[in-house]
């Protein structure tokens, strides 16, 4: 084709063809040359295949993990201190960013689901927590009178109650080392299971961390670590002790329950 | 510093994936694709980004992520480092195991990706994949509609030169 002297310009409405950017009538006038040409039929196809090539090459991307260090950045919880969130160094030799540190709190999740989640579930507006957390980090206060609210103030770990089609459970409640209560807690769809971490501060419940485990029927999702759970890893961190056992939870939720 | 905005996380998690490929399209490889990411979302979390409707955030986003890009190539130059960093599409597999489909993908992505200019991935993915008008397209990389179209022309036919399919038209 390098020999047709026409290329460019050809080339030219032939792709502006494929991208419907054509007047009708040039369209007409091009697609009845096509007819006639089989070379210049051939070249239309070329460009078109060259152009679904790109477009598949491109969604590929969305199969390659983010990194949990974006994923963190969007994480609406993280406990570290503020001077540990944004460590500016570089992320690797030759790095041109100063990057920020992977988090280990990220959403290791399919970022959907989780929305989703958070959606059927809770959530108030994201807002700018100040106790926790003094650089601005933000958190997600979990509202009043919102499905999981009314879970974390009530409901005993192990009773299971519907919501939304989902089944959702306290798993267990705990203390802080800053003596701070905070309850895991499980959703499970058909798409998977949604765990989440949140504590009651001062100014309510705040949603710590939530992940996202696909069940085994829904392929597709892959998570930037799948071995390691982000929500068990969090409660490992910040668990003092034993969790608190019937009587003490019991107590615990007779006593907010009169508040 | 880290001035909060009022940023919609939820909505910038949508738009996370067309970010991530025009980021792809102007670095031409996975980590720098994903630095220009992170640098693009940093910059979104501490100003306040149109919000409107989903289409406005990603402009705005597709405009700082390419400003943030200029201005890396720029300082490279400075350097003397403006050979852009080698793919190295193993490191992606985070802290685990690389994701093998994922990896093969990029693989055939970085292949397509790596016959092509800066211009004219960044043009292909505007208009072939995120489906930009020309004008539109112009507007975001603000050039003329010419422009758009010739590029467009010239990166579909060198793309398909190196597929091979270029090879097909009779001498």
């Amino acid at each position: 084709m390098s020999q047709r002297h026409d290329t460019a310009t050809t080339d030219e409405e032939l792709s502006a063809l494929l991208d419907g950017e054509l007047n009708a009538a040039r369209a007409r006038e091009i697609k009845a040359r096509m007819a006639a040409d089989p070379a210049l039929a051939r070249r239309y196809a070329a460009l078109a295949q060259a152009d679904s090539q790109f477009q598949a090459a491109a969604r590929g991307l969305d199969r390659v993990p983010l990194p949990d260090s974006i994923l963190a950045l969007l994480d609406e919880q993280d406990q570290s201190p503020p001077d540990n969130i944004r460590t500016l160094q570089p992320r690797r030799a030759g790095s041109w960013v100063s990057g920020v540190e992977a988090l280990p709190l990220a959403l290791a999740a399919s970022l959907a689901l989780v929305v989703g989640f958070l959606a059927a579930l809770l959530v108030g507006p994201v807002r700018q927590d100040s106790t926790m957390a003094p650089a601005g980090l933000l958190t997600a206060q979990i509202t009043p009178a919102t499905p999981l609210h009314t879970v974390l103030q009530t409901q005993p770990s192990g009773t299971v109650v519907q919501v939304n089609g989902m089944d959702v459970v306290a798993v267990q409640t705990f203390e802080t080392q800053g003596g701070i209560l905070c309850r895991e807690v499980h959703a499970r769809s058909s798409q998977g299971r949604t765990l989440a971490l949140a504590c009651r501060e001062d100014s309510g419940w705040l949603l710590r961390t939530t992940e996202f485990l696909p069940s085994e029927e829904s392929a597709g999702y892959q998570t930037a670590s799948s071995t390691a759970s982000a929500v068990a890893a969090a409660v490992a961190r910040l668990k003092q002790g034993a969790a608190l056992n019937m009587e003490a939870e019991a107590a615990l939720l007779e006593r907010w329950s009169q508040r | 510093m880290t001035r909060a905005s009022n940023i919609d996380k939820a909505a910038l998690f949508s738009v996370l994936p067309r970010l991530r490929k025009f980021a792809y399209s102007l670095t031409g490889n996975l980590p720098d694709a994903d630095d220009l990411l992170q640098n693009t979302v940093e910059r979104a979390l501490t100003r306040n980004p149109p919000q409107e409707d989903a289409e406005a955030l990603a402009r705005w986003l597709f405009t700082v992520c390419r400003n943030l890009w200029v201005d890396e190539i720029r300082a490279r130059k400075v350097r003397g480092l403006d050979d852009p960093a080698p793919a190295d599409v193993e490191a992606q597999g985070s802290d685990g195991e690389p994701e093998l489909m994922g990896v093969l993908q990029a693989r055939e992505l970085e292949q397509a990706m790596q016959s092509l200019s800066e211009d004219h991935r960044v043009i292909l993915m505007l208009v072939a994949v995120e489906g930009y008008s020309y004008r539109e397209a112009a507007e975001l990389l603000d050039v003329p509609v010419g422009t758009v179209m010739s590029r467009l022309a010239r990166a579909r036919s060198q793309l398909a030169e190196s597929l091979g399919d270029g090879n097909n038209s009779p001498p």
